[in-house]
């Protein structure tokens, strides 16, 4: 049996042979795979009872839609130039095309149940990113129930259809500290987050008057409390799963320990 | 007859068809539902569900069973149009505000993967394997034609196969698909879908061949755009190919491009009226009617098979 490393260049090499279109690779941003959520959905079909061969082609598809999603996700709203804007028609038409490919593999192998159990998760991870996008979430949780289903919801699917639960819940937490870290970075960096943006919003919705620093770090804040409640559980998981690979364990520790919270980042600073 | 007319027996059934396309499109997110129904409402002539339906009737007819395969190919018409309309930058769709105008791109995009995904889903309640390889090849094969479409703009030395290719993957293959699934879903034996298919294929093939020939002969009030416009867009069609065989139309042809400016379209317009090019593809697109016409002679006889019959003829005297 290959080990998860070899296993994970295997899959990334497959997925990038489908994804390769000489023409939509010269005009778009060439897609990218994650490679945190290859390994985990790597790790969740290792232990469960799918055939190596199934397994991967899971594996593939997943990823091909979390491609698609990502791809459309890079279409802008501004009026372009011509070259800039064949970029955007082809980064329109890439996503479709990733999509396509998803349902060919699956109807390839006969798999009915697996594309209704997607379908279902991309219908949900549009509903999610729709309500992120226009704001909608009135409260914290919401929110970030829409930023955990807008990660998650594919891989939950998986591990549902697999009847894993554990692994569901271990998965959609990993992934959704993943996302806040990242978006974390972005706004440290004073860079676009929808994410505080939103939190910015239902702060708003409550209070009138505020500092700026201070409401900075009041959107910091809130965003580490989640964060941290969603460490403590991804540790108390971790523990039910005493057999994990070498590789995957690092992956954890490293989205773990991605960002310090933000008592922590004060305690430097002070 | 309005082809309305011609498929009225069906109307109870269509009634079926459009409240299970607004059920499924019941979003929780209730922007998305919005989005979706938005569309939905716009109308449209819904001939991929007639087709779906038309071709049942040649198998065990079941509409609870057939309508998941008329409602799953819509929506994957209604999801291609959202994402056109990003493609295309365009404001309007049927004389209504596209999802891109009303909101902005990001919605489209998230609205058309939603549609998409609910159109997948459904379609899984038809338990042939066979049924969604035939879809999923089809699914791929039209993103390629678009992409293709895209590539071939203002590459005048394209050949007639190109044209055909593309307006196949454009257009023929999702009204072959819509009659060969409808048979599937009702349990045809193989020989009839495959004869459905064929007669869907070019039926598709003759409609777009007209709607290309529209495009010079029309009027901007008859097409909701500039005749010539495809050509202005640098989509060269079955009549700018016929045209461009003479040497002197073809120099002028190939020099438009995205700034060309209206008055010379108008020109290039008149030459390919001139030059013979509008008779010669209405010929080929009678002779993709025709085919479409021996096929069905090759198929059982009932009610559906007459109004196939009636719709075909109906698409060979379409004048907008």
């Amino acid at each position: 049996m290959q080990n998860l490393m070899v296993k994970l260049a295997d899959v990334k090499e497959q997925i990038n042979e489908k994804i390769k279109h000489p023409y939509l690779l010269k005009h778009i941003e060439p897609p990218i795979i994650d490679e945190d959520k290859l390994l985990l959905l790597l790790s969740l079909l290792n232990k469960g009872s799918v055939p190596e061969l199934i397994a991967k082609k899971y594996c593939i598809t997943i990823m091909l839609i979390q491609i698609a999603l990502d791809t459309h996700e890079l279409v802008s709203n501004h009026r372009l130039d011509s070259e800039e804007l064949k970029s955007r028609q082809l980064t329109v038409l890439a996503g479709v095309y990733y999509s396509g490919l998803y349902y060919k593999i699956l109807a390839g192998i006969d798999d009915i149940e697996m594309i209704r159990s997607l379908a279902e998760g991309i219908k949900e991870v549009n509903e999610h990113k729709i309500s992120l996008y226009q704001k909608s979430a009135n409260t914290f949780d919401e929110l970030m129930n829409d930023i955990k289903k807008i990660e998650s919801s594919l891989f939950v699917k998986v591990a549902s259809y697999l009847d894993d639960t554990e692994w569901n819940d271990f998965s959609a937490n990993l992934l959704f500290v993943k996302r806040l870290n990242a978006e974390r970075e972005l706004f440290l960096q004073g860079r676009k987050s929808i994410v505080f943006e939103a939190i910015k919003n239902i702060v708003g919705k409550n209070e009138t008057c505020h500092d700026t620093n201070d409401q900075d770090k009041d959107l910091l804040a809130i965003c580490d409390h989640y964060i941290d409640c969603s460490k403590n559980l991804i540790q108390k998981q971790f523990r039910k799963f005493p057999i994990m690979d070498e590789l995957l364990v690092k992956k954890i520790q490293s989205v773990l320990s991605k960002n310090e919270s933000y008592a922590n980042t004060l305690v430097e600073e002070g | 007859m309005k082809l309305k007319m011609m498929y009225s027996f069906l109307n109870s059934d269509l009634t079926i068809i459009e409240e299970a396309l607004e059920e499924t499109v019941q979003a929780e997110s209730p922007l998305l539902h919005q989005a979706s129904l938005h569309l939905l409402k716009a109308g449209g002539k819904r001939i991929r569900p007639v087709f779906v339906l038309l071709a049942g009737k040649f198998g065990n007819y079941d509409i609870s069973r057939i309508k998941n395969v008329a409602v799953s190919l819509e929506l994957i018409h209604m999801a291609s149009l959202v994402h056109d309309d990003v493609i295309d930058d365009a404001e309007l769709r049927r004389g209504k505000p596209t999802i891109k105008a009303k909101w902005d791109n990001r919605i489209a995009m998230y609205t058309g993967d939603y549609i998409f995904a609910r159109a997948l889903e459904l379609m899984t309640k038809i338990e042939k394997p066979f049924a969604h390889q035939i879809l999923a090849d089809t699914l791929v094969e039209l993103c390629i034609g678009e992409i293709e479409q895209i590539k071939d703009k203002y590459n005048f030395d394209q050949n007639v196969r190109n044209y055909f290719r593309r307006i196949k993957r454009k257009t023929a293959i999702l009204i072959a698909v819509s009659c060969q699934l409808g048979a599937i879903a009702a349990d045809v034996e193989d020989e009839v879908h495959k004869k459905l298919y064929q007669f869907g294929y070019y039926v598709g093939m003759s409609y777009q061949i007209i709607d290309d020939v529209l495009d010079f002969t029309g009027t901007e009030k008859q097409l909701g755009k500039p005749a010539g416009d495809d050509l202005h867009q640098g989509n060269i069609t079955l009549p700018v190919l016929f045209a461009m065989k003479n040497e002197e139309i073809r120099e002028k042809i190939i020099k438009v491009n995205v700034a060309t400016k209206r008055e010379e379209i108008e020109q290039m317009i008149s030459l390919i009226k001139n030059s013979g090019a509008i008779e010669k593809s209405l010929k080929v697109s009678d002779n993709y009617l025709n085919k479409a016409l021996e096929i069905l002679n090759e198929l059982p006889h009932n009610r559906a098979k007459k109004t196939l019959r009636d719709i075909a003829n109906m698409i060979g005297k379409r004048k907008f």
